[in-house]
């Protein structure tokens, strides 16, 4: 009879604590296969975010800076403009080499429009940072009323948008990235003129509120590259000198969302440690109590003839095999409440989240059976030594000398 | 071929107080023949026949194995003879939990490294009544089905020696006599068979009888 065939017998009908181990093994691969997904998404969303942000200042109007921030990391409609004078300025600094103008305008939660979200409106003419992964994504460029939307967005049933009681055909969807680029749609200038119009007719005002020709007046914010050699930093400050305006340097933000994700990742790895300490301890305990209280069974086992090795990897085995299965039930139900409301987390964490693709999931998966077979295993051989040195004596306790 | 022991000698603590359970014996366990070693509780048998089986080493003495002088091996070897040689029917309920009474004799067999010839243990089997147990858990037997069923699963391994602490303890005169009957036929196809006990029908069936008190032993019949 092969030591695994009497490992899960045993284990199936004559274990003592082992479904104990199993529920602690569960425990621990759930933490840890939870915690991972979430580390490794957040940490692909701050590479989507860096990857996608194209500008190294934004200038948005004085008190929008945490609106535009957001609409980057999460997605949050926001709305704000300003003079678009300011351009030829900023196109004239030293140090900037190219200058971009963005619109923001959010849609209303209201039957004018299909989904509250925030609309981006961007100058294909000197557009250097939406243009680029759109046709990474597509082999297109947008064209006069053309619409591309989110990965995050809803569609009508007909793929198309309503905006301020106005259609408009999508025409494409993006990639997902995990950052608030997911949950808004994008068009060119000439679309936004005529969002802006109709808006105005909901009760929405951009600008000055005249008609035609706003979006040559007026804008949300400028995206700024700067030269290569150049001091962001200088740059910066020059620009905050307009008491009207705002400025954004990305490698802060960048640098803020990497500290918040620094901290989240920090915690995870410490309840992870914490959680692979105590299941490992209990374990520990559990499998101690479940060799004292099969002393007798392994004393027949070693009068039947059973070296101390064959009882220590019985043992061994037991805790592999009830540290597996938990292990594998607690990635299963880990997957069950991530996958099904990572937006919901992304949202409550406000931060860039991507989960990974199957060969992330796979790796996240093999590592947390990892852990928790070191966790079952390691107690296994203290516990497996321990047994294998029971004496056979302890079956005259019984009986007599 | 036989178990030699010559002049063993075993020592327990017991209350602080230094207790000789094995004072100085020498025994013989010839192949062929039913001995009985027989005695008052607490003289000593019990751990004779462990140190006989190698699962105790004594603090004096030797014992042998046919050729092989067991307290010189180390553990491991001494488990190895053990699992090939010896077939053992403790006095305690000693099935394995979670494996059927089947699966016992298989995880027996595969220490002993061979098995009793198929049509033989069948036999055995039936005899001891038990045919229709092969598939049950030992929780689910009565004490007497659990002892038939150890002395069966001893046998299967086709050991040379069989040992047995009290094995008709508990069970009644039928059975007793059923399990009597299996150690004979065992005698009688060559292997050796130790028992210890207080039951006087054992006694009986002796073909070599000692007796133990106080951790010495006298020779009483030679059959």
């Amino acid at each position: 009879m092969k030591i695994r065939e009497v490992a899960l017998k045993k284990l199936i009908y004559g274990s003592i604590g082992g479904s104990a181990v199993f529920l602690f093994a569960l425990l621990l691969s759930f933490t840890v296969f939870a915690g991972r997904i979430l580390d490794t998404s957040l940490t692909r969303g701050l590479g989507n975010l860096r990857e996608r942000l194209g500008a190294d200042i934004a200038v948005v109007p004085k008190g929008s800076e945490t609106g535009y921030q957001g609409i980057l990391l999460s997605g949050e409609p926001v709305e704000c403009s300003m003079d678009r004078s300011l351009e030829d300025e900023l196109r004239s600094m030293d140090g900037i080499e190219e200058v971009t103008p963005v619109i923001y305008l959010a849609s209303l939660n209201a039957s004018c429009c299909s989904v509250p979200i925030q609309i981006i409106g961007y100058d294909p003419e000197t557009d250097f940072v939406t243009s680029p992964w759109i046709s990474e994504d597509y082999s297109l460029q947008l064209g006069n009323g053309d619409l591309i939307a989110g990965a995050n967005i809803a569609l009508d049933g007909n793929n198309t948008l309503t905006f301020f009681g106005r259609t408009y055909d999508v025409k494409a969807r993006l990639n997902r990235t995990g950052t608030g680029m997911d949950k808004s749609v994008y068009v060119t200038f000439d679309v936004m003129e005529q969002m802006i119009a109709d808006a105005r007719e909901k009760g929405i005002e951009f600008g000055d509120g005249s008609d035609a020709g706003i979006t040559d007046r007026y804008v949300s914010a400028f995206l700024i590259r700067v030269e290569d050699g150049a001091d962001a930093d200088v740059i910066a400050g020059r620009i905050s000198r307009n008491s009207l305006v705002s400025v954004v340097q990305s490698k802060n933000m960048i640098s803020s969302v990497t500290d918040g994700i620094g901290i989240i990742s920090k915690i995870l790895t410490i309840i992870t440690w914490i959680m692979e300490i105590i299941v490992t301890l209990v374990t520990a305990i559990l499998s101690v109590f479940r060799v004292n209280a099969r002393r007798k069974e392994w004393a027949v086992l070693r009068m039947m003839g059973a070296s101390e090795s064959w009882i220590l990897r019985l043992i061994l085995l037991e805790n592999i095999i009830m540290s597996c299965a938990g292990a594998v039930l607690g990635i299963i139900l880990a997957s069950l409440a991530v996958f099904p409301f990572s937006v919901n987390v992304a949202d409550a964490i406000g931060l860039p989240y991507y989960g990974p693709g199957l060969p992330g999931i796979i790796k996240v998966s093999l590592l947390s059976i990892l852990i928790t077979l070191i966790s079952g295993a390691l107690p296994g051989i203290i516990a497996g030594a321990k047994a294998g040195k029971t004496d056979c004596y302890v079956l005259m306790r019984d009986g007599e000398n | 071929m036989s178990i030699e022991s010559v002049n063993i000698t075993k020592e327990y603590e017991r209350r602080g107080k230094t207790f000789r359970a094995v004072d100085d014996v020498s025994i013989s366990i010839p192949r062929g023949k039913i001995t009985v070693v027989t005695g008052n509780s607490g003289s000593g048998k019990s751990t004779l026949l462990n140190i006989l089986a190698g699962m105790i080493v004594p603090e004096n003495g030797t014992v042998h194995i046919d050729d092989v002088e067991l307290p010189c091996l180390k553990n491991k070897e001494r488990d190895k003879i053990r699992g090939e040689k010896i077939g053992i029917v403790p006095q305690v309920q000693s099935l394995i939990g979670g494996l059927t009474v089947r699966e016992n004799i298989k995880l027996q067999q595969s220490f002993s490294g061979g098995a009793a010839d198929e049509e033989r243990l069948a036999f055995y089997i039936k005899d001891l009544g038990i045919e229709d147990l092969m598939d049950v858990f030992p929780s689910s037997l009565s004490g007497g089905e659990m002892k038939r069923a150890a002395v069966v699963r001893a046998i299967s391994g086709d050991h040379d020696y069989i040992f047995a602490d009290e094995p008709t303890g508990e069970l009644d005169p039928e059975n007793a006599s059923r399990i009597m009957d299996a150690f004979r036929k065992q005698a009688d196809e060559g292997k050796g068979i130790l028992l210890i006990t207080h039951d006087s029908h054992v006694e009986e069936r002796a073909d070599i009888l000692y007796r133990m008190e106080n951790g010495h032993l006298t020779e009483e019949k030679v059959g």
